[in-house]
């Protein structure tokens, strides 16, 4: 698929999935009332980034298999874009848990699953600190490669930390017998992923280029031009 | 000189931009995060029994909620609070974030184009003037005096 036409589409599926959840789906739920359509941006984000971790971590294996340059491109740029779920996973988590658990419980450390999620955001935060610190060159795809895959071995100990802490409050799964809902939460996921996709090309494109740059200052310098 | 203000900057985004975006984390989960929503004697948004959304129509029957419920039962309106205040927030965020990392991306790719394309030209026109002079000095020798008959 073209870059535009990926980015025509994740947008405008992001635009459906804003008009279902303001025309089609319930006003409201259970206790929480209508403060549950925050989920509809809330599950989305945190599947997606969950999975862009992931795929970082695969193409870091393949770089240190392979050598290829193109995936250290890739993981990087999947990982920017998962940084930028993560946040939005984060932040709309946090604004849900406010009317829903209180403030006093929408404190990161007062859940293993907000507090995991906090860990993980912390740790590619970091790669992308170690990245930025280091010259370009081998040395640094390697170091990110290896990075990349330890950070990627926390992710599943993300999704699974509510099973394995008894004490949390967040819930394993969410689900309704409503139609409605669960199409917009299926709908809104993949929305999401076609967005992120486009955001994870447009990176790649864009790391892409600042190699052209330094090859082509490179070859400034070796022609003594 | 470019590639140098780009990297610098690029370094400063990037060491600032965790800092800021937790500090904004912090801010939001933070309890003492102000409740403009609430009545004064509120003691938790999620004890709405007590004190109330502004605009919002009281729910009847407790709905202190210890943990989001993971089945989603439809209510009709009266039964819960909508909470549109928090619901408008998040999603404006999500929306503000998305298009700002999109026009971001999508700005940071066009200069870079731009540079690519200057640099190319540049080379090549740079390549053509240093041969240029060797072609022109071999031309002004002139080639070698053909023997006469």
């Amino acid at each position: 698929m073209r870059l535009q036409l990926n980015n025509l589409l994740g947008w405008a599926m992001v635009i459906v999935t804003l008009a279902l959840v303001g025309f089609w789906v319930p006003s409201g739920v259970n206790q929480i009332g209508g403060s549950y359509l925050i989920f509809f941006f809330h599950f989305p984000s945190a599947l997606n980034c969950m999975e862009l971790f992931l795929v970082a971590g695969v193409c870091s294996i393949l770089y240190l298999r392979n050598k290829n340059p193109s995936m250290d491109l890739w993981a990087v740029s999947a990982i920017e874009v998962g940084m930028l779920g993560c946040t939005i996973t984060l932040v709309t988590g946090a604004i849900w848990a406010m009317p829903a658990w209180g403030p006093s419980d929408a404190w990161i450390t007062s859940d293993p699953r907000l507090l995991s999620v906090y860990l993980m955001w912390l740790t590619y935060a970091a790669y992308l600190a170690l990245r930025v610190s280091m010259e370009q060159g081998k040395k640094r795809e390697l170091f990110c490669a290896v990075f990349g895959v330890l950070a990627a071995l926390n992710v599943p100990f993300v999704y699974f930390s509510i099973r394995i802490f008894a004490d949390a409050k967040h819930p394993m799964e969410v689900g309704s017998s409503s139609f409605a809902i669960k199409f917009t939460q299926w709908f809104g996921w993949a929305s999401f992923l076609v967005l992120y996709i486009a955001l994870v090309r447009l990176r790649r494109r864009h790391y892409q280029r600042c190699r052209q740059v330094d090859q082509l200052q490179e070859d400034f310098n070796r022609a003594r031009i | 000189m470019y590639a140098c203000g780009v990297s610098i900057m690029k370094r400063s985004i990037f060491s600032i931009a965790p800092f800021a975006v937790a500090a904004v984390i912090a801010a939001v989960a933070n309890p003492a995060f102000p409740q403009a929503d609430n009545g004064p004697g509120a003691k938790t948004p999620a004890s709405v029994d007590e004190g109330g959304l502004e605009g919002e129509k009281k729910p009847s029957g407790s709905s202190i909620v210890s943990a989001p419920p993971s089945v989603f039962q439809i209510t009709g309106k009266s039964e819960a609070p909508s909470f549109k205040k928090y619901v408008f927030w998040a999603y404006g965020f999500v929306c503000f974030f998305l298009f700002l990392f999109y026009t971001l991306c999508i700005l940071q790719s066009r200069k870079l184009e731009k540079r690519v394309n200057y640099l190319q030209e540049r080379f090549e026109d740079a390549c053509a003037a240093k041969e240029a002079p060797e072609e022109t000095g071999k031309a002004a020798a002139g080639p070698p005096a053909a023997p006469l008959p």
